[in-house]
């Protein structure tokens, strides 16, 4: 993976050098405008082009259904940021968006203060949180760290059942006032404000990433010695980048919980689950690019949804789950999706669809069949069947 | 100890499958939040009204404008996991079979029942109530086991002002909101079970009135430390005096506790002739290890696993002689319509219902009399229909309390309305020891006393 994410870098690079505009920025752009139109196809049928198969209706459930989409994007997003950027793995990404939310939740509750204003207020606590943690993950490496990570959002679940008075133990507080009053009648908008903000997120993590901080971030992920010996303080970085991820994770679970879609609940932010999910979308989409987060939280919110309303039965002649209605095992079908998209598209999505376009235009140019190695470029599907033919042939030989 | 655990170990996939299917969800009994905002009526434009046109005989909801009976009302169905957990079964198979009654009986319009599953998580469960309310249409809800989901779903039905009437979630909260802004939250009906504190002052009544076939002079309140059985406590706490009992010890165990000895050490130690208890995700291990162990106390109260009907093979056997409060049991002839329900449940789906069954057929039930009698599905109409509604059901006559009392449209309480039944594990038997109109048997201390 390490090998692959590494030529997947040098070829972005390269990408970067070319005075007309990269055919990925375009696509980029398309797919935000996409997603930009998508209210106006209201009750349009979208699908396949297959009758019947997969289709679904853009209608206000399937806007709300995006909007959670969305957040969950930036929620990948902000785990990028510090893990697929400088290597800290965290395992516990749930903290800081359960900070935001609860304490954005908590002051608007209890004190009636607007969202507006509650919102910053939870930004600024998760940044604390991000120091919190990030300090003490200074001392620490590798699987250390992630223990901390782990450990750290199972105390604050503790401390919210300990004074559930409060935090409202288990069962999460009541919905806090949404933001600016706009509620499930209003699904547009909540799916264009939720829109917004992924944009914005996404632009600022991309300007900060690209920097001259987002190439230290990468340093220290690859060598964290080589980065001191240069005279250039990793500690420095890495707290920013803790922090940064922190507080952006704070505004996205802030903001989650003043929509109609999300609830100030330790299961929405802060359980297991989501800070499991929240890494399969940024490896899958592709970890350490923020773009390829943005589209792994994306897919991760939006496919099992999909599957569990394609209405679809999987054919009886399957062994264990024939007969079963798709939307009793959504998750696990889901999960071998990932599987499946991992094991032919290492290095994410995000850099497969790069290397694919690349070779497409380069094959357009007349120099197709050189991959930037010098090697000969090939398809990922014909490499995985070669490396199966070539495996079986081993055995054969045996 | 060890020897202990090897024996039971063949049973702990069981005992998880128990944990998940039973007390996870009760564990949802409990409360959370109060009022909020989302109550905007009136949503301006078109929000909210992009309903699948193929969902069949959809002319209902808002538009009817009184008067007029549509030619079909359909029902959502929110239940947790209906293709695995029992108490899910329970209330999507108890709403088929209702619904299959009803337009059997053809006297009224066709009823058709659309299933959804929460997965017990607040997030699934709003969306899957909007996919019921915005996408459907549907002209009630009812179901939701878990009061997390519940809590979660309020304010959604107070906006789409849908009568919903919950047959599993126990947390007074829900009754709180319907009396502090009746208004809003008028829709919300609670056909059962007891609300949480309700549950507690039951145990109260159950003790006070057998006290003397019992022989319980001091108990020791056992409750696992989840948010549902904070009422209980409280309840307990409230009135225990008066059940004529002494409190030799009390104890909220930490949420999670596996390994009871210790807790079963110190009841010992106190002298309790029983362990009074309210028990749901921790009950597996408590009454299976109260039973190798031998303890020598009696053991009662609420627990939730007790009450599946297969819960005796499930234990092989532990469970015998544990007492447990439950809504009915498929012999008790709680009302004359009990049995027949059970035996009908029974015939259609090869087993016999939990009490999630019984309150959801009640509900059923109950919303098609008052829609008929109303001649009406719109929601004002349907509201004071119920609120007027007595009717007899299998889990007794149900009616609500008036939106000015403390639990606003909870199911009332009280001899001869609902009375939840006390069961004891006898010989693989759910016999009914209380109330007394409805024994089946004797109550009978454990054999190793």
């Amino acid at each position: 993976m390490s090998e692959d994410t590494a030529s997947g870098r040098i070829t972005e690079e390269g990408g970067r050098s070319l005075p007309s505009v990269p055919g990925r920025y375009v696509v980029g752009i398309v797919g935000l405008l996409l997603l930009a139109l998508l209210p106006l196809l209201a009750n349009m049928e979208l699908g396949l082009g297959v009758p019947g198969v997969f289709v679904f209706v853009v209608d206000d459930l399937f806007l709300l259904h995006l909007t959670t989409a969305l957040y969950f994007g930036m929620f990948a997003m902000s785990w990028d940021t510090v893990s697929g950027y400088t290597g800290q793995i965290s395992f516990g990404h749930g903290l800081f968006f359960a900070v935001g939310a609860y304490t954005s939740a908590l002051l608007n509750l209890g004190y009636g203060i607007d969202p507006i204003l509650s919102i910053p207020a939870g930004i600024v606590l998760a940044a604390v949180a991000g120091i919190v943690i990030g300090v003490p993950a200074l001392r620490l490496r590798g699987p250390y760290l992630s223990l901390v990570t782990l450990v750290a959002p199972l105390i604050l679940l503790q401390l919210f059942i300990f004074r559930s008075d409060v935090f409202g133990g288990e069962l999460g507080l009541r919905n806090p006032e949404n933001f600016l009053g706009f509620g499930v009648n209003d699904a547009a908008i909540v799916y264009y404000i939720a829109l917004g903000l992924f944009v914005a997120i996404m632009a600022l993590l991309l300007v900060v990433t690209r920097s001259d901080a987002g190439r230290v971030f990468t340093a220290i992920r690859e060598d964290e010695d080589a980065v001191s010996s240069v005279g250039i303080n990793p500690a420095k970085f890495k707290i920013f980048a803790f922090v940064l991820s922190a507080a952006i994770g704070g505004l996205a679970g802030a903001m989650y919980v003043h929509t109609p879609v999300g609830g100030p609940t330790p299961t929405e932010l802060m359980s297991t689950t989501v800070n499991v999910e929240v890494i399969i979308a940024a490896v899958l989409g592709g970890m350490g690019t923020i773009v390829g987060a943005a589209i792994g939280g994306i897919f991760v919110g939006i496919v099992p949804q999909l599957l569990d309303s394609s209405g679809w039965i999987i054919p009886g002649f399957l062994p264990v789950v024939g007969g079963t209605p798709v939307a009793d095992i959504d998750f696990l079908i889901f999960a071998v999706i990932t599987l499946f998209l991992l094991y032919v598209l290492p290095g994410g999505i995000l850099r497969a669809v790069i290397r694919n376009g690349r070779r497409v235009r380069n094959s357009r140019r007349g120099d197709d069949g050189v991959a930037t190695d010098g090697g000969q470029s090939e398809r990922v599907f014909t490499r995985v069947l070669r490396g199966w033919r070539e495996k079986r042939r081993g055995d054969d030989d045996e | 100890m060890d020897s202990d655990e090897g024996t039971t170990r063949g049973r702990q996939v069981k005992r998880r499958r128990f944990l998940e299917a039973t007390g996870a969800g009760v564990a949802g009994v409990t409360l959370a939040g109060c009022v909020s905002t989302g109550g905007d009526d009136g949503g301006g434009g078109d929000g909210g009204s992009t309903g699948d046109t193929d969902s069949g005989g959809g002319t209902t909801t808002g538009t009817a404008s009184g008067g007029s009976l549509p030619d079909t009302v359909s029902i959502g169905v929110l239940a947790p996991e209906p293709s695995s957990n029992p108490i899910g079964a329970s209330i999507a198979n108890a709403a088929e079979l209702a619904v299959t009654q009803l337009n059997e009986e053809g006297s009224g319009p066709e009823f058709e029942v659309s299933v959804k599953d929460t997965r017990e998580q607040p997030d699934e469960g709003r969306s899957k109530y909007r996919e019921l309310t915005i996408g459907e249409e549907v002209d009630m809800t009812t179901g939701i086991f878990t009061s997390e989901v519940l809590l979660a779903v309020l304010d959604d039905i107070a906006n789409q002002q849908t009568v919903h009437m919950t047959t599993g979630a126990a947390t007074p909260e829900a009754s709180a909101r319907v009396r502090d802004d009746y208004e809003s939250y008028k829709y919300h009906f609670r056909t059962g079970p007891l609300n949480a504190y309700q549950l507690g002052v039951n145990m109260i009544d159950f003790l006070e009135a057998k006290q003397s076939d019992l022989g319980w002079e001091s108990v020791a309140v056992l409750v696992e430390d989840y948010e549902w059985t904070k009422p209980v406590s409280q309840a307990l706490d409230d009135e225990i005096d008066r059940a004529g009992v002494e409190v030799a010890m009390q104890e909220r165990y930490a949420s999670g506790t596996e390994n009871f000895t210790p807790i079963y050490d110190q009841v010992e130690s106190s002298d309790a002739d029983a362990a009074l208890i309210a028990m749901a995700h921790t009950g597996t291990p408590a009454v299976v290890q109260w039973a190798k162990q031998q303890r020598p106390f009696e053991f009662g109260g609420i627990h939730v696993p007790m009450q599946l009907p297969s819960y005796y093979e499930a234990t092989s056997g532990a469970c015998n002689f544990g007492v447990t409060q439950n809504s009915a049991t498929p012999q008790s002839e709680v009302t004359e319509k009990t049995v027949p329900f059970s035996e009908a449940y029974n015939e259609q789906y090869d087993s016999y219902p939990v009490y999630t069954g019984y309150i959801t057929f009640d509900a059923v039930k109950q919303y098609a009399d008052v829609v008929q009698q109303a001649g009406s599905v719109e929601a004002d109409a349907v509201v004071s229909g119920l609120e007027e509604s007595s009717f007899l059901g299998t889990a007794g006559t149900i009616e609500y309390y008036p939106p000015d009392n403390e639990f606003a449209h909870d199911v009332v309480y009280e001899e001869g309305k609902v009375d939840p039944v006390f069961q004891q594990w006898q010989d693989g038997n759910q016999e009914v020891i209380y109330p007394d109109d409805l024994t089946t048997a004797d109550y009978q201390k454990p054999s190793w006393l």
